[in-house]
């Protein structure tokens, strides 16, 4: 395909092929990253209005001592309502909003690797939040904190259906958030424009995929401990119950391994709004691109190791503090290096202040005043002073309004013109960001004193005469006044979008390549796609920072069809030109049918959960019916060589995604069996009482073993063009894999252990059933393989689906390897 | 084939352009990503197996012990943070000598347009070449982690191990 000038593309074809139709019809299928983006946006603010006038209502409660206006039990509903909603609802989504909007634009590309799944993740996230907010007319709001600790939330200690609520809500968001992070870390590794290697991203692509990764590994501790609490609450499990076997600490251990990573999950990306965007108004590169980068990456990793930090006085021996205590400080060194970045590039460059700007210098203000006090609470001896006070209130707020909230707000001003074509009013943002400021400083930096004067967390009202009473009064009148920025906030969004100054393409004169499309941009993003030769392809003009120059006028079109490039990981080079789904109502189908069964488990009623499960079928089944998208349709003569179109290669986008929900999946068995050794450690019990029998267990592992064999020697077959050695190892596998789960059923008939006598039994029957599922699973996309082979789908060049199925498989055989050593195994060995 | 076809056309559309990472094929791609992962999974592995232990060793069941319920215990932990630091050592070391090996890549036009971008801190300022970028984030990385595995293990030697 010959290079073409941008100005002489026919972009009629492309608008033709790209967007989505007008109406309801467009409104329930669009897959268009720009369009869920914003849903994204717009949706989490929602809920960040919800989640503060919650913090109004509580706040207007404390402002004087003895007030009863909310009553114990609402005021319990509050602070858990304004917590799940804050954190879940609103801080993790509107900054996957941000990165669904603008990736595939700072990234060269037409849209994210997988259109479809990124509305299922926004729809999902929809669902999850009416579901939520259906607790609230039955009056059953979760009532345990954000955090939701056992015993209280155990069933005998709160037997309503707040905590049902809770769990079931998280169970959602965990499959939209999963699949979310997914489709990023794909779409970072598969969809870049050619030449945008690794050391040319903009730092908020490092902070969302440094998310995602963290997600993929930390979201099945709390899936796996929403599960566990799911089944001590209504199917009679122990896994909490100290009494019989389980323990409360599992529940705290599974939740802050989610739940700190979780922190820097809600804050990285928006660092990097901050390290893309300050640069811009500095009008210079950002000072140390690399250290920033590489600190996002390690305080990503780093808050895995920190977990602890949230448990300091639960009795947890000193020296094992003392590792989470140290890694809680030294996880500072990171962020000060952002910080020092941050300044130097302010230092170095020429700085200009519109709204944008102050909010991100306010961000920076916050965020040190927040890493202080994480400092101090980091000391473990100065933690046990602090803990549950209105301190650790002080250092969180801090944090969150400080890097999440203001860095937003900033985000929003910045690519405003971007997504609107329009410029939010300047003079409205001054009085937006004074008012913020000096509300959320008003409100929060009190607590710090409050928490030293000894004023506990979550007291629904206080006696007069503690010394608590002014503070009180400032933080309240500090939270009115942020909530007024909020609303000038909103005014000016409202005004704006209409009335704004026309903003063109590049308003800020940025050096990102998303401002060298129009604004708003058009539905394909690019009409040519670009090849990238720096960091900052709009800059290279004037920094001549490298050897190379990017092109952005002319280049390929791929038109044919909802067309990009396939590039390689590292590099970006060109390896195929991807054919894009078109819109669909599946995603939304799949959302809906999942809080079908949500509601089914929660009210008990199981044929409504089945009818939700058969939507899922159904509408999974529709999704996934072989179109273009997934056809290996020859090749093309591109500017790049000759490149196949379609799904293709040993590395497939496809691949990456199975690579992702096998990691994701790896990481949930892991939690539950480590759940299995945390609880053996802790029984003052024989653990298990009656050392299972190896016999079955043993020939059942040879037979799934022995499927993942014949499932390998297939897959080879057709890798060298042998169809009919495919046919026979994909059914050999098929066969076997159905004899070992009917093994699994003779063996759970002879088996003495009940679910509900003790903490043992719940986990075995929970593990090996997991483990089942994903068997059954499994077969189904086997079986899948299976027609498609007889049919004659697969070639030698074309077996994606047949790669990625049987590695699915081996997972699940090699999860079994270790369920079998540390259920059936290890108790030999005590 | 067709891979490497694509590569030498990126290099060549890079009239403009150029490779993003010339110096590729002076590195092993294994040490890259050696330099870069090792410091953290020796980190993680010091920490995940040195809190079991600490933890399980004073607290066995579901009472506290007063001393740990072997003599041997802060022994074991010194021995995985020796792992840990040898881990840390060796990728520090590797990715230092990938980012000597790959001292030239993609700088040769730095600074020429811009004083403030000068050659001397090009690797900074714009990380040109994807090979050297992976290197110096292995440096990077390697010198925070070793920080907190030494941090870690000087806890092993100052902290009473039991007691609350």
């Amino acid at each position: 395909m010959a290079a073409t000038a941008v100005e002489r593309v026919d972009t009629v074809q492309l608008r033709e092929t790209w967007e989505t139709p007008r109406g309801w019809r467009g409104t329930l299928s669009s897959v268009d990253h720009k369009t869920i983006g914003l849903r994204y946006l717009v949706t989490s603010i929602l809920f960040l209005v919800i989640g503060g006038i919650e913090a109004l209502l509580m706040r207007s409660q404390l402002a004087v001592s003895g007030e009863h206006m909310l009553s114990a039990n609402l005021y319990d509903q509050m602070f858990s309502m304004h917590g799940v909603t804050m954190i879940f609802l609103y801080a993790a989504p509107v900054l996957s909003g941000f990165s669904n909007y603008l990736w595939p634009l700072m990234l060269g590309s037409r849209d994210m690797a997988y259109p479809r799944l990124n509305a299922l993740s926004y729809w999902t996230y929809l669902v999850s939040g009416i579901f939520l907010y259906t607790s609230l007319p039955l009056g059953a709001m979760p009532n345990a904190g954000w955090f939701d600790y056992v015993p209280f939330a155990s069933r005998a200690f709160n037997p309503g259906l707040n905590i049902d609520f809770y769990a079931l809500t998280l169970l959602l968001l965990a499959v939209s958030t999963t699949v979310g992070s997914i489709n990023f870390i794909t779409t970072l590794f598969k969809t870049r424009a050619p030449g945008m290697s690794l050391n040319r991203l903009p730092i908020i692509v490092w902070g969302t995929l440094t998310a995602s990764i963290a997600n993929i590994f930390a979201l099945p501790a709390l899936s796996a401990a929403a599960i566990m609490l799911f089944l001590d609450r209504r199917y009679g499990a122990h896994f909490f119950d100290a009494a019989a076997g389980g323990h409360p600490m599992l529940w705290q251990h599974l939740f802050w391994i989610f739940g700190h990573p979780w922190v820097y999950i809600i804050v990285l990306p928006a660092m990097g709004i901050v390290s893309d965007a300050l640069p811009t108004f500095c009008r210079r590169p950002l000072v140390g691109y690399t250290f920033v980068a590489l600190a996002t990456v390690t305080t990503g990793v780093l808050g895995f190791g920190v977990w602890i930090h949230h448990m300091f006085a639960t009795g947890i021996p000193p020296m094992a503090l003392a590792f989470f205590g140290g890694v809680s400080i030294f996880i500072t060194i990171p962020s000060a290096v952002a910080v020092f970045s941050w300044l130097a590039t302010l230092w170095y460059g020429r700085p200009w202040y519109p709204a944008a700007m102050k909010f991100m210098l306010g961000f920076i203000v916050l965020f040190v005043i927040g890493g202080v006090s994480g400092v101090m609470t980091a000391a473990v001896p100065f933690d046990f002073q602090l803990t549950d006070t209105y301190f650790v209130v002080a250092h969180l707020h801090y944090v969150l309004v400080g890097i999440n909230v203001f860095p937003v707000i900033a985000g929003i001003y910045y690519w405003f013109p971007k997504f609107t074509g329009r410029l939010m009013d300047e003079r409205l943002g001054t009085w937006n960001f004074w008012t913020m400021f000096i509300g959320a400083n008003l409100v929060f930096f009190p607590m710090h004193i409050l928490g030293m004067l000894g004023m506990p967390r979550r007291i629904y009202t206080y006696p007069a005469g503690l010394g608590w009473d002014v503070y009180n009064l400032i933080e309240t009148v500090g939270a009115y006044l942020f909530a007024l920025g909020v609303v000038i906030f909103a005014w000016n969004v409202w005004k704006s979008r209409r009335g704004g100054a026309p903003a063109g393409a590049n308003p800020w004169d940025a050096g990102t390549l998303e401002w060298s499309t129009s604004s708003p941009p058009p539905p394909y993003n690019f009409a040519v796609l670009p090849t990238i030769g720096s960091r900052h392809p709009l800059w290279e003009d004037r920094l001549g920072e490298g050897s190379a120059t990017s092109t952005i006028t002319r280049g390929p079109v791929l038109a044919d069809g909802r067309e990009t490039f396939a590039t390689s990981p590292l590099d970006a080079e060109p390896r195929a030109v991807m054919r894009m789904p078109e819109d669909s109502y599946a995603p939304l189908a799949v959302a809906v049918s999942c809080g079908v069964i949500a509601y089914g488990l929660l009210f008990n009623l199981w044929w409504l959960a089945v009818i939700g499960v058969v939507g899922v079928a159904v509408s999974a089944i529709a999704w996934l019916w072989p179109d273009a998208a997934t056809q290996f349709l020859g090749t093309m003569n591109t500017e790049f060589g000759e490149l196949p179109v379609g799904a293709s290669g040993r590395r497939s986008v496809g691949w990456w995604g199975m690579a992702g929900v096998v990691t994701t999946e790896a990481c949930f068995f892991a939690y539950l069996l480590f759940s299995y050794f945390y609880l053996a450690s802790m029984s003052m019990n024989p653990w298990p009482a009656n050392v299972p029998k190896l016999g079955l267990p043993l020939i059942n592992t040879g037979i799934l073993l022995l499927s993942s064999v014949v499932a390998w020697w297939g897959t080879r077959g057709i890798e060298r063009g042998n169809a009919g050695r495919l046919r026979f190892g994909i059914a050999g596998a098929l066969v076997l894999g159905i004899l070992f789960l009917v093994l699994q059923g003779v063996e759970y008939s002879r088996e003495k252990l009940s679910f509900t006598h003790d903490a043992y039994g719940s986990l075995f029957y929970t593990i090996t059933g997991f483990h089942g599922a994903h068997v059954f699973v499994g077969l189904i996309m086997l079986a899948v393989v299976l027609v498609r082979a007889l049919r004659g789908h697969f070639g030698e060049a074309r077996h994606e689906a047949v790669t990625n199925a049987t590695f699915y498989w081996h997972f699940v055989d090699a999860v079994w390897l270790a369920v079998f050593t540390s259920l059936y195994i290890t108790p030999h060995l005590r | 084939m067709a891979h490497a076809e694509a590569t030498d056309r990126l290099d060549r559309a890079s009239s403009e352009a150029g490779h993003p990472a010339p110096a590729r094929g002076n590195v092993a791609l294994w040490t890259l990503w050696f330099g870069f992962l090792g410091a953290p999974v020796g980190w993680s592995l010091q920490a995940l197996a040195n809190t079991a232990i600490a933890s399980h060793g004073c607290y066995p069941g579901l009472y506290p012990l007063h001393s740990p319920i072997t003599g041997g215990m802060r022994g074991i932990l010194f021995v995985i943070s020796v792992v840990a630091i040898a881990l840390g050592v060796a990728a520090l070391g590797m990715s230092f000598s990938t980012w000597r090996r790959t001292n030239d890549e993609h700088q040769e036009k730095s600074g020429e347009v811009s004083r403030r971008h000068n050659r001397s801190t090009a690797a900074l300022e714009t990380g040109e070449g994807r090979t050297r970028f992976m290197a110096l984030s292995g440096v990077l990385t390697s010198i925070v982690f070793l920080i907190v595995i030494i941090a870690h293990t000087a806890a092993v030697f100052v902290m009473t191990p039991c007691g609350i």
